[in-house]
This record gives C-alpha cells, structure tokens and sequence, in this order.
C-alpha cells in the first residue's frame, strides 16, 4: 500500500486518523500499532512474520544485553543481534547478487558448474527496517538510550507504518521517547501543519515526480544508440527531478502523518539540488541515511580521527561504496556510491579549495552536473549502457529523436526546476522556514487548508486518471 | 469550546471522508464517465489469497475503480489539462491545431505507422476483384467503399509532429483498386472535392467520424451509385431541410470520451431533416454491409434500412445486424453463405484506419462461399455414381424418373445420371 493509492488516500489514512483521534490516550499506541501491522501485511502478508519475529527476537537479546554488565556478553549480544538483522538483509537482498557474481568468476575463471539459486522477492522496506533495528542495538549498547520496556513499544517503533517502507531512517533515540510520550506533539497546529505536508509530498509524488518519471522511463527504455542528445538531457534531467520529488515527496507525507499523531521525524532533505559540493549535497539529500551511515559505520571505521590522509579518503570511500550497495544489490548502484565517495575524497583533498575560488553560481552548476551525471549510473543498470547514454548526452551531432512532450511536461518541467531550486537565495530559504515550521494564524492556517485541499483534489484526479503511480524507492 | 483551528482539522478530515462516504451512500448523483474501460471486479477474502497477495491487489484495483466521487475527481483532471495544455485525457485521442480532435489510430493511418506494404495491397485486392467476378457472373454488384477519414480530410490542423507519409494504406488502394477494375466509391477523395465548397461541415470538430450532413450525403451517393449499376430505381431520402444547429450526439463522440467538467464551445453543424415517400414501383435490393463504424452513421441519420428490403451488417466481419430485428448475432459460415446467395448488392467498406486488415475475414469467407458454390460446375464421376446410387434408394424418386425417361424417350439410366447431375449442380434446389 502506498501513501500515493486510493485506498491509503480515501481508505486507510482517513479511518485511521479517525480510530486513532476518537482512541483513549492508552490505547493511542495500540491503534497506531494495529493499523501499521495492517499496512505492512497488506503489502507483505507472510513477512510480517518474520519482522515480528526477528523484533520479538532482538527485544529479548537487547533487553538482556542491557541487564548484564559483562563487556564480552555484551558484545555478545551486539554481535549476535547485528548479524540476524544484517544476516536477514543479506540473504533477502544480497544473495542472488552474491552468487550471480561468485558463479561468474566459477564458470569463467575455473569453468565449474554455477551454483543454483532461486530468486527471492526482496520484502517490503527491508532496508530502512533493518538499519533502525541496528540503531536499537547500538544505541542501547552505547548507553545513548535506555531499551524499551514493553515489546510492542518496539515493535511499534519498527513498524511504525509513515516511515517503515521508505523511511526517513529513524535512529532509535531520535524516536524512543515520542514512543511512550507525545502529548506536547499532538496539539492543533501540529495536526494541520502535518496534513499541510502531507499533501505538499502527496502533490510532489503525484504532480511532479509521476509526469517526469513517465517521460524518464519512455527515454530510458528507448534505444540509445537513437537518442539525441536533446533526448537523452531531457531524459536524465526529467529523472533527477523525479527521483527528488518521488522520494522527498514520500517524506514529505511520513513526516506529515508522523506529525498528525504527535510523532517529529527528522528532516530527510534540505533542497540537495542548491548544495555547493557533493560533501554538501550528501548533508542534504537523504540525510537520514547520512546519519546513520555517519554514526554506525563511518565513525567505527575512525572517522576523521585516523592516522593518515589516505585512511580517511579510504573511509569516506568505503561508506559511499557500502551507500550505493545499500539502495540496491548490483553493480551499477556500487558505482553509483563509488563515484559520490570519489568525489567526496577529492573535495577534501583538494577540490574544495578550488571551488571557494569559483563562486557560487558556478560551484552550484558544478555540483548539481555532477549529480546528475551520477544519476545516469543510478537508473541504468548495466555499466556499458550507462557509458553509451552518458555518450549521446555529449555526442550534440544532430540526431533527431521524436520526443511527444507537451506543454504540460514543460510546465511541470519548470515547476521542478523552480521548486528543486526554490530556496537557492536567502529571502526563498526564509520563507521555505516560513511555511514549514513558522507560526501560522488563523488566516494562514485557512489559506493553507484550502491550497491543501484544493492540491488533494488536484492530487486524487490525477491518480484515479493516470493509473501510473509507482514509488522509485520501494526497491530499496 | 472548539477553537477554529479544531474546527478546520475537523473539516479537513471530512473532506477526506467524503468519498467513502459517497461510496457507501451515492448520495450524490454524478454523470457517468464516457469511452471503453474496463472497471475490476471485487473479490472475496480468503486466507490463500490474503497470502498470495492476490486478495489485495484485486481489491486495491476495485477500489481504485469504484471509489466515491471518482468519477468527480476524473473529471476535474480532465478539465483542467484540457484547459491549462490543451490535452486531451483520453487514451486514443489527438488534439489538433485549430480545436479539433482525432482518433489516434487515423492520424497514424494517414502518416503511415500501420502501412502493409504495395505487395500485400495488391494481393488483397486480387482476391477482391476475383469475388465481384463471381458477384458479377452472378448478377450482383460488389462493391467497396473507402470511407472517409478526419486526419486526411483535415490534415491541416494536425500536430506538427504528425507528418504526412506517401506510404500508406489509402492512396494505395484508392490508386489501385479501380485500376483492377473494382467497382469503388472513394469518400475520402469526394469528401476533400466538397471541402471548400459544402455549407455544411462533412466532419465534426469533436467527433470521429463523418456529420449527420456527411452522412447522408454519403449514404444517397450510394444508392445513386447502386442505381446506376444495377440500372433499376431505388427510394430516396426526400431532403426537406436542413437545420443549423450545434454539433450533437456521435458529432461530440471525442469530446464525450475526454470526461471533461464542462462542455467545449460548440460548432455549428447542418442536421438534414429526411423523409421517404413509399413507391411500390421502386425496387429494394437487399444488402450485405461488411464493415466498420461508419455503417450506423448511414443508419441512425439516414435510414440508410429503408432503401433496402433487407440489410445484413457483419460489423467487422465479427458480428452480424440484421434489419428489423434486435438480436446480434456472431458470423456463422451457412448463415453467410446463404445471405451471399440471397443478396443483390455486397458492400465492403472501410475507412483509411482499418484499411491495414481490410475484410477482417470476409474475403476468406467469401472465398470459401465461391469454392463451395457447384452451381453450373460439370461434378466428378465418382460424384455422379455416388448420387445414382443414392437415388436408386428412394423408390418413389425412382419412380418419378421412370415416368421422367418414358416421356423423354430416353434410356432410364440415362435419365438418372442427368437428374444426378442436375442435383449437383443445385445443391439448394
């Protein structure tokens, strides 16, 4: 079930909403917890029982970790609790890869029989799931937070439905005490500011994201060798604002409903698309993952505090590489974060200091190139083919290519183009602050909810007209 | 006291209740939305379905396809890219330059994306001319009508990326067709001469195909043309009037399956007033109408039934419409054969966007009626042995034809093998 259905729309979330309000205050987390469990199901009926048993599983090892003192037990218990859940993403989204690459070098190098594999569906948000049930682990192993009490509290915090499938990743002591109370959250201006940013990523999904990414993927899927390099641009930038605006605008709506039932998640982007540098891009686009990857890798690899240069470019190297690997299992996506890791080592090594001379114009366009470069590699799985695009980007040699663009995709073309950069200048980032997190009046507020209502609507038509609604980050 | 801010939540959150509410209820009562879909039907829960999956994607789709105030919501989608880009939200439809639509499939006839190719239009019509050589020998008229089409008649207001192709279907037959002799009225080419010249539109602006006016001009063009082929005189559409009015019905069948909100600003069109005048004298032919949509514009606007004692239409050549009764029936291979045998006049007709499958089988089966028609054909001699020996069964048969070859001062067993022949020769006497 995705936020961007008709039936979470006029369906799920309504009822929802509705049980959740009229519940008891002590009955708030149950119905909270029963409808994520529904939701979850719905999509993935016979993995909801492996997520609740591996968190019934966690809970107990995290608890009694918690309880001795013993260093090694402790560890014990990390390790253990580390390797189920990691074991658990392995195995469901790793393997196939895995042996696909291992029967490669088999049949070639060694001309040995391959081995057999049967190809498994990759469980909904497993990725996002697993990371916060490490954050649990690893938060309580490192005293940050104390463990829940109660099983379902956890449980609640995994399968907490706005974020469980596409997150934000929400580390556990960002969301520990929300879980037993968030009564100061749950007044009337956080309920409307959250259905005010639950429409604003609903219409970022569906008015944006959707008419760019039926334009990306006609391009995509066409021959390159055809494409025109007015084609294969307009291609390319039609999926960087769609995957922007796909995966920002799923934020959007968690935050939102999040804030409906008195939950703050943390921000998950911050206009990545205005950032001076890749090191500035990644400290806004899918900061979540940032974080995590900061916080559980990168500083037990030593973060900044290693002996030598090449240690720490190695280090920033190997999280990115581990990044790409995150958001899918195959080579392209390993490349992906190679290539962002590479430049995030070149800008500490020197890089930056070049860019402080360039401007800020120029350093934008820079990085935003490279971004976008980097997104060829993203959404084309095979290496050569990427290659071969990126050519036709460049070849400018007159080839024509019958493009059916019309004026509504220029228009929405424009429209990302202006929100992606909206908060480039200082008065824009003001007034983003403004309608996010500002004080609202009453005629704001009533300005606000007929702009929402009138987006839903605009929203829900073309959801019921179009039929074409998938989420970019569900195969992650 | 609720202050105003509970009180917009509140009105929100019933906002969004409002189409669950409207599905449960239908409390309002919403115009129903226009052209082909398919809506999903609803499932039943069951525990292998919930964990295959299978219970939740069907009921997703239902809901998708049923929810309240949908139709609302279509609407409203539809209305504003239409006004705010011009597109219209359907999947078969092009707009043009000047306000006008076009069915997709038309535009992509006249630029050449369904073209078969010179070999296989020259093959097919071979075979067409080998059936009116057998309508011909038989004394009926065979003949094949191009239908006109919207993209070629107005091409002028086409997209630009639409570009006209030499190779296509049409201009191929249209070239072709009379050079091998087949009898042909081409409308498209009648349709492009009166452009300029007609009062009245022969294409609506929001429709597919031809005006009510169109029509009827078409239609009377063919009776006159069967006339004068067949040289008898058929009945004729008195023209009492013709009143100018906005377009209406089937002239606004694109528009109508766009969905839109509000109606687009209407063109004025001429609605031929028609009549007829019984006149034992005149003679009815009857018809067999193998074609496509075109044939209910000829009916519903010139009752295009009247001049004929009996119509067969094979819609397709798939289903079958017979004047004067409401049961549609599928294609039946007796059924045609004998409709072959008991008509007068066979007209073939389609228009530029289904020329690429012209007949759709009719010419297969029209060749098989020919094939199985010994009618005046000398049968086998182990043909005529085997019926001799059938008859001689028959003893009153056998009788009748003793007293035949007394009569005829001929050998009884001569008389027999004639009379076997004879019976061969009309298996439907």
């Amino acid at each position: 079930m995705v936020f961007s259905s008709i039936l979470f729309l006029l369906y799920f979330l309504p009822v929802f909403l509705l049980t959740y309000y009229f519940a008891d205050k002590k009955y708030k987390n149950l119905v909270v917890l029963v409808f994520s469990i529904f939701f979850y199901s719905w999509g993935a009926p016979k993995f909801i029982f492996v997520i609740l048993g591996t968190t019934f599983l966690d809970f107990f090892l995290v608890k009694w970790m918690s309880k001795t003192k013993t260093r090694l037990y402790r560890r014990l218990m990390l390790t253990l609790s580390v390797s189920i859940n990691l074991g658990l993403l392995f195995y469901f989204k790793y393997s196939g890869f895995f042996v696909e690459n291992v029967n490669i070098v088999l049949t070639h190098l060694f001309h040995a029989h391959a081995m057999g594999w049967t190809k498994l569906i990759l469980p909904l948000g497993i990725s996002f799931y697993t990371f916060e049930t490490i954050t649990y682990v690893v938060d309580v192993y490192r005293g940050v937070h104390k463990p829940l009490d109660n099983f379902w509290n956890y449980q609640l915090y995994i399968i907490l439905f706005p974020k469980l499938i596409a997150g934000p990743i929400i580390r556990y002591h960002e969301l520990a005490d929300q879980i037993t109370d968030r009564e100061q959250n749950e007044t009337i201006d956080d309920k409307l500011l959250g259905f005010y940013r639950f429409i604003i990523g609903l219409s970022k999904k569906v008015l944006i994201a959707n008419q760019m990414g039926a334009v990306a993927d006609g391009i995509f899927q066409s021959n390159y060798s055809e494409l025109s390099s007015y084609a294969a641009w307009i291609g390319i930038l039609a999926y960087t604002f769609q995957i922007y605006f796909d995966f920002s605008g799923y934020s959007d709506m968690a935050i939102g409903i999040a804030r409906m039932i008195g939950f703050k998640f943390p921000e998950n982007f911050d206009n990545p698309y205005i950032s001076q540098s890749i090191t500035e891009f990644w400290r806004r686009w899918h900061m979540s993952l940032g974080r995590w990857m900061k916080n559980y890798l990168y500083i037990p690899l030593g973060g900044n505090r290693v002996d030598s240069k090449m240690r720490l470019y190695f280090n920033l190297w190997f999280v990115f590489l581990v990044s790409g690997l995150w958001h899918g299992a195959s080579w392209n996506f390993v490349f992906w974060g190679a290539y962002h890791g590479t430049f995030l080592a070149l800008e500490r090594a020197f890089l930056l200091k070049i860019y402080d001379k360039i401007g800020k114009l120029l350093r934008t366009m820079l990085t935003f190139f490279i971004v976008v470069i980097g997104w060829v590699f993203f959404r084309v799985e095979k290496f050569h083919d990427a290659i071969h695009f990126i050519k036709r980007m460049f070849a400018f040699d007159g080839k024509s290519f019958k493009l059916d663009l019309g004026p509504q995709f220029y228009t929405m073309f424009i429209l990302a183009s202006f929100f992606a950069f909206f908060s480039y200048l200082k008065w824009t980032q003001k007034l983003q602050a403004t309608i996010f997190n500002g004080e609202y009046s009453n005629i704001r507020h009533t300005i606000a909810a007929m702009l929402s209502l009138i987006l839903f609507v605009l929203s829900v038509g073309n959801i019921a007209a179009t039929g074409f609604n998938p989420f970019i980050y569900f195969r992650f | 006291m609720l202050s105003y801010r509970k009180y917009l939540f509140i009105f929100l959150l019933g906002c969004l209740f409002l189409p669950l509410i409207q599905s449960k209820t239908q409390l309002i009562s919403l115009k129903k939305l226009s052209g082909a879909y398919i809506l999903s039907d609803d499932t039943t829960f069951t525990p292998q379905g919930w964990f295959s999956g299978k219970f939740q994607t069907h009921k997703e789709n239902y809901m998708r396809d049923t929810f309240g105030l949908k139709n609302l919501f279509i609407r409203i989608n539809n209305q504003l890219e239409y006004y705010l880009f011009k597109k219209p939200h359907a999947a078969d439809i092009i707009a043009g330059k000047t306000g006008e639509f076009y069915g997709k499939d038309y535009v992509s006839a006249y630029t050449g994306g369904d073209y078969i190719g010179e070999e296989n239009i020259r093959k097919r019509i071979k075979e067409l001319v080998k059936i009116q050589k057998y309508m011909d020998a038989h004394h009926k008229l065979f003949l094949v009508v191009l239908a006109p089409s919207k993209a070629r008649f107005n091409p002028e207001a086409l997209p630009d990326e639409d570009k006209y192709n030499e190779h296509n279907n049409y201009e191929l037959y249209a070239k072709l067709a009379p050079d091998a002799g087949l009898n042909v009225i081409d409308f498209n080419k009648y349709f492009i001469q009166l452009k300029g010249a007609s009062k009245y539109p022969l294409y609506p602006k929001k429709g597919t195909h031809w005006t009510y006016f169109g029509a009827c001009i078409a239609a009377d063009s063919i009776v006159s043309y069967i006339e004068n082929k067949k040289h008898i005189k058929m009945l004729h559409t008195n023209w009492q009037n013709i009143i100018p009015e906005e377009a209406s019905g089937d002239e606004l069948e694109l528009e109508n399956e766009m969905n839109l909100l509000f109606p687009i600003p209407r063109e004025i069109v001429g609605h031929p007033q028609l009549t007829y005048t019984e006149d034992s004298t005149r003679i009815k032919p009857s018809l067999v109408f193998i074609g496509d949509s075109y044939f209910w514009g000829l009916t519903v606007h010139y009752n295009f039934w009247h001049p004929f004692s009996v119509i067969y239409f094979y819609k397709y050549f798939t289903n079958v419409y017979t004047s004067g009764s409401s049961v549609v029936k599928e294609v039946n291979d007796d059924d045609f054969a004998n409709q072959i045998k008991n008509s007068d006049v066979i007209i073939l007709e389609s228009t530029e966007s289904k020329l690429n499958n012209l007949g759709w089988g009719f010419t297969a089966a029209a060749h098989k009626v020919m094939e199985n028609d010994t009618t005046g054909k000398n049968p086998t001699h182990g043909k005529i042995v085997a019926m001799r020996n059938e008859m001689k069964q028959k003893p009153d048969l056998m009788k009748m034809i003793a007293e035949k070859a007394k009569k005829n001062n001929l050998p009884l067993d001569s008389m027999l093998t004639l009379d076997a022949i004879w019976i061969l020769q009309h298996p439907n006497n």
